[in-house]
């Protein structure tokens, strides 16, 4: 079996405003917010407003049509944060993102959009988050990366046929040179699978993608 | 820096510096990532897959508004390499929230293509501007959009931009806000066609 590989890119920043400063108004979309994408049989995209909840936006119509739907409606559960979303292309989708109490929950479409908290999870700053899944065994996992101060970003992988199905966060080694996570420092990260399987259909998000070898 | 490994196993630190001539990466003011990433394999083959049978591209807008730099490692090529983002030298004041997904670039569904990675970016230009781009394999016909400006930009408010794949659109959709009308649209970026989504 392969094995499966997760990168993560943590940028830097020359300078940056303070997050968390209040900016946001809960009730405009224009606000400082946050949007990601999960691909299923048609596009879904996310959005949060700091005391409405998580608005996901999806169409199954070829975008004739798009239906609305509050996906975190414990809206006093959360604070100001970067959301981040991966999907398996097929059915599975995750979004990650921090609560009041800087710990990282995610909620996730099989389960009817039920919270999760990521054991050991924090994100002191809201910001600096990642998920990408990974095609690992057959499975699809994900794997969520979170900044969690200022030499510490951890990994989290979730397999949906464990209990529980986030691992506890572990820590990746230092980061060279160190990281201020106060500053909107940001992650993004990538996945693929390498070994003898190959690609596994459905790790790309595309109907029309070539059938590959396994 | 990227940190790169298995899920489980060894993983590393790896430093791939900063774009040419560029002092570093982007300020971003609000929530989202200054920098997006994407991998495809433009085909499949029997036996063993290595990395370098993907298309890795890491998009992050340098801070010297000389535009939007790719990291890529394309072609079989077992090294990254900087690369400018084509025809994004619009002179963004800054850029902010880079979004970018791959995309089908195919003539027709179901034929085999080389997929293609689209981004998507809000940048400061006499007020926000939302572009994309579309950057690999093209569809070839019509001509790509390239990094064209999108309506419904304001001067006083930035945003995210969410670009996502479709089942039904050969360069995706972009999900972006009118700040004017304070309503999300999206735009199925074959068409041209844009819908307001309203604010819930």
């Amino acid at each position: 079996m392969g094995a499966k590989r997760a990168g993560v890119l943590a940028t830097g920043v020359v300078v940056g405003l303070v997050l968390g400063a209040g900016s946001a108004r809960a009730d405009n979309w224009a606000s400082a917010g946050s949007m990601c994408e999960i691909y299923m049989n048609g596009p879904q995209m996310f959005a949060y407003t700091t005391q409405n909840g998580i608005w996901s936006v999806s169409s199954t119509n070829g975008g004739a049509s798009w239906v609305t739907q509050n996906i975190e409606p414990d809206g006093s559960s959360l604070r100001q944060t970067q959301l981040a979303c991966a999907s398996d292309g097929r059915s599975q989708g995750l979004v990650v993102y921090r609560d009041g109490g800087s710990t990282l929950r995610s909620r996730d479409r099989l389960s009817g959009w039920a919270q999760t908290v990521l054991p050991g999870g924090v994100s002191s700053a809201g910001s600096g988050l990642t998920i990408s899944m990974v095609p690992d065994a057959g499975k699809n996992k994900f794997a969520a990366f979170a900044i969690e101060n200022n030499t510490t970003i951890t990994m989290s992988v979730w397999d949906d046929t464990t209990t529980p199905k986030w691992t506890t966060a572990t820590a990746l080694a230092a980061v060279p040179g160190g990281i201020s996570f106060a500053l909107p420092d940001w992650l993004t990260s990538y996945s693929y699978a390498i070994g003898s399987s190959g690609p596994t259909q459905g790790s790309f998000p595309s109907s029309s993608w070539p059938t590959m070898a396994t | 820096m990227e940190n790169n490994g298995p899920l489980v196993g060894t993983r590393n630190w790896i430093d791939h510096g900063v774009p040419p001539g560029t002092s570093g990466f982007s300020q971003s003011s609000g929530f989202g990532p200054t920098a997006t990433s994407g991998s495809v394999s433009p085909f499949g083959h029997p036996g063993a897959y290595s990395s370098a049978d993907y298309d890795l591209r890491i998009i992050a807008p340098a801070a010297n508004q000389t535009g939007i730099w790719a990291l890529v490692q394309e072609g079989g090529s077992s090294t990254f390499s900087w690369v400018q983002v084509a025809g994004s030298t619009t002179n963004p004041s800054f850029a902010v929230f880079p979004a970018a997904s791959p995309v089908t670039g195919c003539f027709g569904v179901g034929e085999p293509c080389a997929p293609s990675t689209g981004i998507g970016v809000t940048y400061l230009n006499n007020g926000v501007r939302y572009a994309s781009y579309y950057w690999g394999t093209t569809d070839g016909n019509p001509s790509m959009a390239g990094w064209t400006l999108q309506p419904g930009a304001t001067s006083n408010a930035e945003g995210p931009v969410a670009l996502a794949t479709s089942s039904w659109s050969r360069r995706g959709v972009l999900f972006y806000l009118n700040t004017a009308t304070n309503s999300m649209n999206v735009i199925n970026l074959d068409t041209g066609g844009i819908t307001a989504l309203g604010h819930p």
